[in-house]
């Protein structure tokens, strides 16, 4: 942990976490595939044969054709191509796991911050407030929320940041809790530190690293839950290439055309592992019991 | 002259770090006989739990390995034996007592449960017998009101009653060699004295072998007869306690001895020794301690100093051994 | 130790409270107008005034919270505006079914995952090691629709070993054989020793249950692994070695006492997300439990519904988390 740390020692620390997240060779797998899946997404009209079918244009001369090379992932039963759908699906699910993550910790985390920090009755009053909402299982209460919202892919991506930011204020709250009374802090608060300056210069850059690890690990959990929403017609609604819709519509026909639901759903798997590896190991090295020193 | 209990010779061990791979211990001989205390000193990192790990051959596998060396147990060498005769002996006739008392007991059973196991396993006994035997030996270690500490967790005991609990258990199968890692380190000073008092006193009733590491010169100097100082992996000095403390032969154990603060010296600044041990990755050539010391010659640089027999027993590893005479 | 409990009890209870009232802000807020969804769209003024005033629409906020409270606390959650019957009694229909899915699929959880995690942990960086971390991360990483609908594939559609989906076969439900003391079919069977019920309910809650173990089995063995690594570098590990217990001694009645602590928190927590992963699960599979009533109330819009799920299913998962605080807590060595 960084306790007061100079420029150079901070150095020093992200050259040994990077040495570690190389040597992790599943780290560094997590890793490339991220950045592969960012790439696929930028370059999607690119790299998709037939961009204009993955949103929306159909063929119906072309349904439910089984993969080949004009049409590598086959087709749907409107005759879209399946591989430009799911390319472009990329785009979609890393922009609700930014957004939907993003928002999430722009919420949460200042307020634990605050919460933390400044104890007593605000404490008690947003620990209580966070506990009601971590009473629900996270995709019941996207459920809900979204429900009500009306179906859309944004309210999707507005209920299930609903549902996540309390994760992060307790997740922040408890490590600044525990940072509050060190000699660091009394020390800034002694000099006449204002608490501003307190809370972003220092408890901030110290209790941000397991959030960071949430937050990678969550990405690939945001994904899922946006597509188990869409796939009870809560999220993106047709034609919106979504890998959690495009399941839906293909519970219709798995039997008959098994592809169908293979690729997409593969494309979620490699997505979710990916952030799964990456959260993990950022895990493993920002723990200070599995960094040997 | 009879063959020593243990004996060491040409042990290395190395550690790979993410810096590379470094030769953390370095040992050419050590000898105990059987009935002594021997006393190896050093200070923090200078490989002296490493030693007592190496004679268990417990050097955690990956960053550790032994590259070299044999360690003779009463003529065996415990480092070709396969596993589970190694285990046999462990405890049963290595036995060793650690420098953390909370942290080497299992938080989660009672320390009655915890000592007997180590006698069901090694003695054969059943629980009840093994129970029995528990008392006798918290009895022997003056473990007030034993009867109930059986069945205390650790962290209901106090620290000097925990260590008390490990030293139970380290006499517990009459072993002929103990290990004593820094055993009152993490004592308070009063609590210390009382188990130091405790081990002289076992020692002197069942003349049981130790081999006592510690950073503390005087905790050696009170109960060792003979003493072995450590520096960088490397023994530097090997002798009687009394006479290496009286007339030391190396330019770092006078070094120690002098850092130690005189009552009569109140108003004199403490003599420090400038720089510190070397990173096991990047070992300076010749002699490990020669750019930290006063008397360096260019043959510190360049060679490895043998031992030199400066008195009865009594060698030193410096090209100008008993340059202080 | 008492006091914690009292007082984490004391909490819980605050907590559900403010779930109710969270709860009912959401009916509240409803967009649609749930009596004119009562009434169906031909209603004219006057029905849709009646409704409204049966339904207690007509009002304040807090005299509607209260009586809600009330309704509540009798056992009222409104009626379904979908079935026309009272939410409570649908939920107590479709309970058992959904408690024996999920009851099983976590005893195949703890009976795959926790060998799983001591293996890869005892055998670190072998094969086994691999098998076992990729297998965790896969089960925390598949979506839980996807995994079910592969699973008909393969089981159903190529191999033909079980069936695609429901409770029991047609036959079965048709010949009435289904005897139904405590609702739990594998358990009912058992005790009318009745096998073909038995063995046809098995084989219908074979695929389901697996599903919904797959992300327990992932977390539980990958908890389990790390746990059991740290426990396995502490010191009194070393001692138990350097006093040579035996290996098996020190993995099991050692190392893993102190490791399944977490693992078993873990694996409380993850309930709720099971909880809702067998929602998705009851989808697929036809299954007749909470999850498929839920399902067809989001798609009708059937409010009431709705939230009368909700806050069961967000009451459940406090207790559940309220029981685990407590277990704790009577851990002796734990220091509240």
């Amino acid at each position: 942990m960084a306790v007061g740390a100079s420029r150079s020692t901070t150095l020093k620390k992200l050259k040994y976490s990077v040495y570690l997240i190389r040597k992790n060779t599943l780290t560094t797998v997590g890793f490339s595939i991220v950045l592969a899946l960012f790439l696929v997404a930028l370059l999607a009209p690119v790299i998709a044969p037939y961009p204009d079918q993955a949103l929306g244009a159909t063929d119906m001369s072309q349904t439910l054709l089984r993969p080949s090379w004009q049409h590598l992932f086959g087709t749907d039963e409107m005759g879209r191509d399946m591989f430009s759908r799911v390319v472009y699906g990329t785009r979609i699910s890393l922009w609700i796991g930014t957004l939907v993550v993003g928002l999430a910790l722009l919420i949460g985390v200042p307020l634990g911050l605050v919460a933390g920090y400044t104890g007593g009755f605000v404490d008690e009053a947003v620990m209580r407030f966070t506990d009601i909402f971590l009473s629900f299982p996270p995709l019941l209460l996207a459920i809900a929320v979204a429900a009500l919202l009306g179906r859309s892919l944004n309210n999707a991506m507005i209920s299930i940041a609903i549902a996540w930011w309390p994760w992060y204020t307790r997740l922040i709250r408890g490590t600044v809790v525990s940072l509050r009374e060190k000699p660091f802090i009394e020390a800034a608060r002694t000099i006449g530190t204002s608490p501003w300056r307190i809370m972003t210069r220092h408890l901030l850059r110290n209790s941000i690293s397991p959030v960071i690890v949430q937050a990678s690990l969550d990405f690939g959990s945001v994904v899922l839950t946006s597509a188990a929403l869409s796939f009870l017609g809560l999220g993106a609604q047709p034609p919106q290439p979504e890998w959690g819709l495009i399941l839906n519509t293909a519970r219709n026909y798995f039997l008959v055309a098994p592809w169908y639901s293979f690729f997409p759903g593969m494309a979620m798997v490699v997505t979710v592992l990916a952030f799964n590896l990456v959260g993990d190991g950022l895990r493993e090295v920002t723990d200070p019991k599995t960094r040997r020193l | 002259m009879p063959a020593p209990l243990l004996e060491i010779n040409d042990l290395q061990v190395e550690f790979r770090t993410y810096e590379g791979a470094g030769v953390t211990l370095d040992l050419s001989h050590l000898h105990v006989f059987e009935g002594e205390s021997f006393g190896l000193v050093g200070e923090s990192g200078s490989g002296k739990s490493l030693t007592a790990l190496a004679i268990l051959n417990l050097i955690p596998n990956p960053p550790g390995r032994i590259l070299r060396g044999e360690i003779l147990f009463r003529g065996r060498d415990l480092l070709k034996l396969p596993p589970r005769a190694m285990a046999r002996k462990r405890g049963a006739e290595i036995a060793t007592i650690f420098q953390d008392p909370m942290s080497s007991l299992n938080p989660v059973l009672a320390v009655g449960e915890q000592v007997g196991r180590v006698l069901m396993t090694h003695k054969g006994l059943n629980r009840a017998a093994a129970r029995a035997r528990t008392v006798e030996l918290f009895e022997t270690v003056r473990m007030p009101d034993a009867e109930s500490v059986l069945h205390k967790y650790p962290h209901e005991l106090s620290g000097g009653m925990r260590q008390r609990v490990m030293i139970a258990m380290a006499l517990s199968c009459e072993a002929p060699l103990l290990i004593a890692d820094e055993a009152t380190r993490n004592l308070d000073v009063t609590i210390q004295a009382g188990i130091i008092d405790l081990l002289a006193e076992l020692k002197e009733r069942t003349g049981v072998t130790v081999l006592y590491i510690a950073s503390n010169l005087s905790v050696v100097a009170q109960l060792c007869t003979r003493m072995g100082l450590l520096y960088a992996g490397q023994i530097v000095e090997i002798g009687g306690t009394r006479e290496v403390l009286r007339s030391p032969g190396h330019p770092y154990t006078q070094a120690l001895l002098d850092a130690i603060p005189r009552i009569g010296d109140a108003d004199k600044l403490l003599k420090v020794t400038e720089g510190f041990p070397p990173n096991p990755v990047a070992l300076p050539p010749g002699c490990r301690f020669h750019p930290r010391c006063p008397v360096a010659i260019t043959e510190c640089s360049e060679k490895t100093p043998p031992a030199v027999e400066v008195g009865s027993g009594h060698e030193v590893y410096c090209f100008k051994a008993g340059w202080s005479n | 130790m008492w006091s914690f409990i009292v007082r984490r009890l004391a909490s819980g209870i605050l907590v559900i409270i403010g779930v109710s009232i969270l709860t009912f802000m959401l009916t509240v807020i409803v967009p649609s107008d749930p009596a004119a969804r009562w009434v169906g769209a031909r209603a004219n003024a006057e029905q849709l005034a009646k409704a409204r005033e049966q339904l207690g629409l007509d009002q304040p906020v807090h005299i509607r919270y209260l009586r809600y409270v009330s309704g509540v606390i009798h056992g009222d959650l409104g009626t379904s505006i979908r079935t026309r019957q009272p939410v409570m009694r649908d939920l107590k229909t479709y309970i058992p079914a959904t408690a024996e899915l999920v009851l099983a699929g976590m005893l195949i959880a703890l009976l795959v995952g926790l060998p799983l995690g001591i293996w890869s942990a005892i055998r670190k960086d072998s094969w086994i090691d691999h098998l076992c971390r990729a297998t965790a991360v896969f089960g925390v990483s598949l979506p839980t629709f996807w995994l079910a609908m592969n699973l008909q594939v393969l089981f159903f559609r190529w191999l033909g070993w079980l069936p695609l989906g429901g409770r029991l076969s047609g036959f079965v439900e048709v010949a009435g054989m289904a005897p139904n003391i405590t609702g739990f079919l594998l358990v009912d069977s058992l005790l009318t020793m009745n096998g073909t019920v038995f063995f046809d309910a098995l084989k219908h809650l074979a695929l389901p249950a697996i599903t919904l173990a797959a992300y327990p089995i992932g977390l539980v063995a990958k908890q389990l692994r790390s746990s059991l690594l740290e426990v396995f570098n502490e010191d009194y590990v070393l001692v138990a070695r350097a006093y040579g217990l035996p290996q098996r001694l020190v993995t099991y009645g050692y190392a893993l006492r102190n490791a399944l602590g977490p693992t078993i928190t873990v694996f409380a927590l993850c309930m709720g997300y099971s909880l809702v992963n067998t929602f998705l699960i009851e989808a697929v599979f036809n299954w007749p439990g909470l999850g498929n009533y839920t399902a067809m109330a989001v798609t009708t819009g059937d409010y009431p519904a709705i939230m009368g799920v909700t806050l069961f299913v967000a009451v459940v998962y406090v207790l559940l988390n309220m029981i685990v605080d407590v277990l704790i807590a009577l851990d002796p060595r734990v220091r509240v």
